[in-house]
């Protein structure tokens, strides 16, 4: 499932070398341009999550911290599947918190409607309404399963994040499409 | 036909959904790829799936387009205050490991090791120990750390911040208290508010002689300056505790972030907590001799939902010394009004060392005329998050660069609910940005605008003039112009005459909302153009000149699109007449595109719409199929 939209991690980090021993200065600068490079994508995976995208960038760095904290004495095999999996308990945890889910799909439409200079039609409002519809009708796993996929994770890396095995990572993702396209 | 549900092997059957999801992400082994592939090629049912499951991931994949736009300005920032939280976070991080002992820190990080190899067995045993302590804590009642009295306080805080619309008060009641003898002094009360849109912040302090002193700060990084005006004339406090204050950039109120900095650089103490009735008490204790002379720092926190209440600052000899006590005396949210914003006109002026200008004087901060100020590349983040909630578009909303170098944003809507959207927009900005924006009813209650940026360039009007003003007609004897020709085409449709002139209304209204958007986004392009001339945009990132250039070519490009729709809707009229001489030349500057904008505009109101003005019809509809032409080239 790998294509062009996944970037590739820094090459002085890697994604399968253990960093335990690596002095502190150099691993915060390790961590840095790690976060450089990954904040663009985590910020919109969570950002589909908690829909403030102060609260994402908070959880974000706290992420990396995270990720700082965890390289000082252990192994990360997977950096990518780590980075996910921190960044999407820290979102569930907050979305929790905040019974925010409604927010944020409110903002996300809100946004995307945003986005276009065009004034607001029937046609708009009504698609709106059917896009809101089928984003309801999945459920977190289905949800995680394919926003995960879209953002370029395989399905061992999705596995790993969610907690689940790669067949039913399978199912959800067929699940979850013929959802999104049966209440389009 | 019975479905294959097993990746592992594949048959001559048809493929299972799971199969052709994963051959789509090429999630299968090379063999089971192949045999997939050669397969599909073969059987429609499955072709046909595929299809459906391709058109699926399409659907998601639209939805889910990410609203984010990342740029390289914005993120320069966010990596900037991410490496300052690391290195904080770092620093901290060591400090812990150093005060918990090398060798338990050796067995216990290899304990760890070891567990996280069998973390079911490790899970339950963490589980039964985290029980025996909490248990035991329980028995003996102790308390948590202070970090973690402290954590809770934070997020007690950051639920009860008020919203963009709201702002916080925080009443402080100040005592000085004798610990030899117990008795206090009541120095007298402050006031704090903090606004909710900038980190401005605002203080009344009765605390010395006379009038109330009254200072707002632009922000938190001044807290340092409202400590030295609240405590700097009076005798409340010591001067060496005062200068601490002022070096540390900290401010003795209750709340946390205030009380971290107050403690930052009080040396190597272990603080500790304890637990007196409702209240946990977190003490700071600070080196001896320390040169502020204060002894111990110490928050009380509310036990029942970790709300800071009191501050208390020790000096001198234990029991021979002196309490700074600051109690909270009262919290309340109350509404961002007009009024009330008029507090954060910061009169204290802190340079940021952000800051490129340096037209600060020491008194209030003005607006700069574009004539005055460079563009930075804040001021493109603002106005690209103006952009994208359209409120470039004929609404008199403007970015003002400050003379203390920082960006405001003041306007005026029509409505509180346009007002939030706009906020909210902003808000989303990693940048602060103070913005003021009105309803006409605030405006008539006293609230203040400045002159737009560019009329404060040479005391010209501002381009909003240039819109046609609306005109009111007598429409008891208007009409519109072509009417009759419309009103005929549709006939000769099929229409009935009652659905023949609601068609003809209809394609008045589309016609007349076209060309206000054509104006409108015409009207952007020059306001855009002003706002970053080439004089203004020298000290600009390339990012920032890209967004520009993005946020021109989106106007444009709506300038092109609603003329050529005009046109297609006007083709059945045009098509029968002579055109009006040669062809005009497209526009080549923002000028021309305005004028062209404001022609059609006009155009279309003295030809489509009801009004009193009898025009030269053909003549103008050939005018306006020319002019509209050249907008859409």
């Amino acid at each position: 499932m790998q294509d062009e939209r996944t970037w590739q991690l820094p090459a002085t980090l890697g994604v399968d070398n253990a960093q335990k021993g690596c002095a502190d200065d150099t691993l915060q600068e390790q961590i840095v341009e790690l976060y450089q490079t990954m904040r663009p994508a985590l910020l919109g995976y969570v950002h589909q999550f908690v829909g403030s995208i102060t609260e994402a960038e908070d959880i974000v760095q706290t992420t990396f911290l995270k990720t700082f904290d965890e390289l000082k004495t252990a192994k990360i095999t997977n950096m990518r599947a780590w980075l996910y999996r921190v960044a999407h308990n820290l979102a569930v945890d907050q979305l929790r918190r905040n019974n925010a889910q409604v927010t944020a799909t409110k903002e996300w439409l809100f946004q995307r409607d945003g986005m276009r200079l065009e004034p607001s039609t029937e046609e708009n409002a009504i698609q709106q309404q059917t896009i809101s519809n089928a984003l309801k009708s999945l459920n977190d796993r289905e949800r995680g399963c394919l926003t995960l996929r879209a953002e370029g994770l395989s399905y061992a890396e999705i596995a790993e994040v969610l907690g689940m095995s790669s067949k039913a990572v399978s199912v959800y993702l067929v699940r979850g499409l013929k959802k999104v396209r049966g209440d389009l | 036909m019975k479905r294959q549900s097993d990746s592992d092997s594949l048959p001559s059957a048809h493929l299972a959904d799971e199969q052709i999801v994963a051959f789509l992400d090429r999630e299968m082994t090379p063999p089971d790829l192949e045999t997939a592939r050669v397969h599909l090629d073969t059987c429609n049912e499955c072709r046909t799936r595929k299809t459906f499951f391709e058109e699926c991931s399409d659907s998601f994949l639209a939805l889910r387009k990410t609203p984010l736009q990342h740029d390289g300005f914005v993120e320069q920032a966010a990596t900037s205050r991410f490496r300052e939280r690391l290195a904080r976070h770092a620093e901290k991080s060591a400090a812990i490991q150093t005060s918990f002992g090398g060798t338990w820190q050796r067995v216990f990080g290899d304990g760890m090791a070891a567990l996280s190899r069998h973390r079911r067995p490790a899970f339950a045993t963490f589980v039964a120990i985290a029980l025996v302590i909490a248990t035991t804590m329980t028995l003996v009642g102790s308390t948590a750390s202070a970090e973690t009295i402290l954590s809770r306080a934070e997020k007690f805080e950051s639920q009860h911040r008020p919203d963009l619309s709201h702002l916080a008060q925080d009443v402080l009641q100040v005592e000085a208290i004798d610990e030899k003898t117990g008795v206090g002094k009541r120095a007298g009360a402050i006031v704090l508010i903090r606004d909710s849109v900038s980190p401005a912040v605002y203080m009344r302090s009765d605390l010395h002689a006379g009038s109330p002193e009254e200072i707002t700060v632009s922000s938190d990084l001044a807290m340092g300056n409202l400590a030295r005006r609240a405590f700097g004339s009076t005798n409340v406090m010591d001067s060496p505790a005062l200068r601490y204050l002022e070096a540390q950039n900290s401010f003795p109120d209750t709340s946390v972030s205030e009380f971290r900095k107050l403690v930052a650089g009080r040396g190597n103490q272990e603080p500790s907590t304890k637990r007196k009735g409702n209240t946990v008490e977190v003490h700071y204790p600070f080196a001896p001799s320390h040169s502020s002379g204060i002894r111990e720092a110490v928050l009380f926190v509310n036990r029942s939902d970790y709300s800071p209440v009191r501050l208390s600052l020790f000096t001198g000899a234990p029991n021979a010394g002196r309490e700074y006590r600051f109690t909270r005396t009262d919290f309340s949210v109350k509404d961002r009004t007009p009024q009330l914003t008029q507090l954060f006109h910061v009169n204290d002026i802190v340079v940021s060392p952000a800051s490129t200008h340096s037209h600060a004087t020491g008194g209030v901060p003005v607006p700069l005329g574009y004539a005055n100020s460079r563009a930075v590349d804040v001021e493109v983040a603002v106005a690209r998050a103006l952009h994208e909630a359209n409120a470039c578009l004929g609404e008199e909303i403007y970015v003002f660069p400050m003379s203390d170098g920082s960006v405001w944003v003041q306007g005026l809507v029509d409505k509180k609910e346009r007002r939030e959207a706009i906020v909210q927009a902003l808000s989303r900005l990693i940048v602060p940005v103070r913005a003021e924006i009105y309803t006409p009813g605030e405006i008539k209650s006293g609230a203040r605008l400045f002159a737009a940026p560019d009329a404060l360039v040479d005391g010209t009007s501002s381009a909003t003039d240039k819109l046609a003003p609306a005109q009111v007609a007598n429409l008891s004897v208007a009409q519109m112009a072509y009417h009759d020709e419309l009103y005929s085409y549709y006939s000769m449709a099929g229409k009935n005459a009652e659905e023949a002139e609601k068609e003809v209304a209809a394609f008045s209204n589309e016609l007349g909302r076209l060309s206000r958007w054509t104006l409108l986004n015409a009207w952007s392009v020059k306001k855009l153009e002003q706002e970053f001339s080439s004089a203004r945009t020298t000290e600009l990132s390339s990012q920032a000149r890209e967004i520009i250039e993005k946020m021109l070519q989106d106007h444009i490009q709506q300038v092109r699109n609603s003329a050529r729709r005009q046109a297609e809707m006007l083709a059945p009229l045009v098509k029968n007449q002579e055109p009006l001489g040669s062809p005009g030349a497209s526009w080549s500057d923002s000028e021309t595109l305005l004028h062209l904008a404001e022609e059609q505009n006009g155009l279309v109101r003295s030809l489509f719409a009801t009004s009193q003005q009898s025009p030269e019809k053909k003549v103008a509809l050939s005018r306006l199929a020319d002019v509209l032409r050249r907008l859409g080239q």
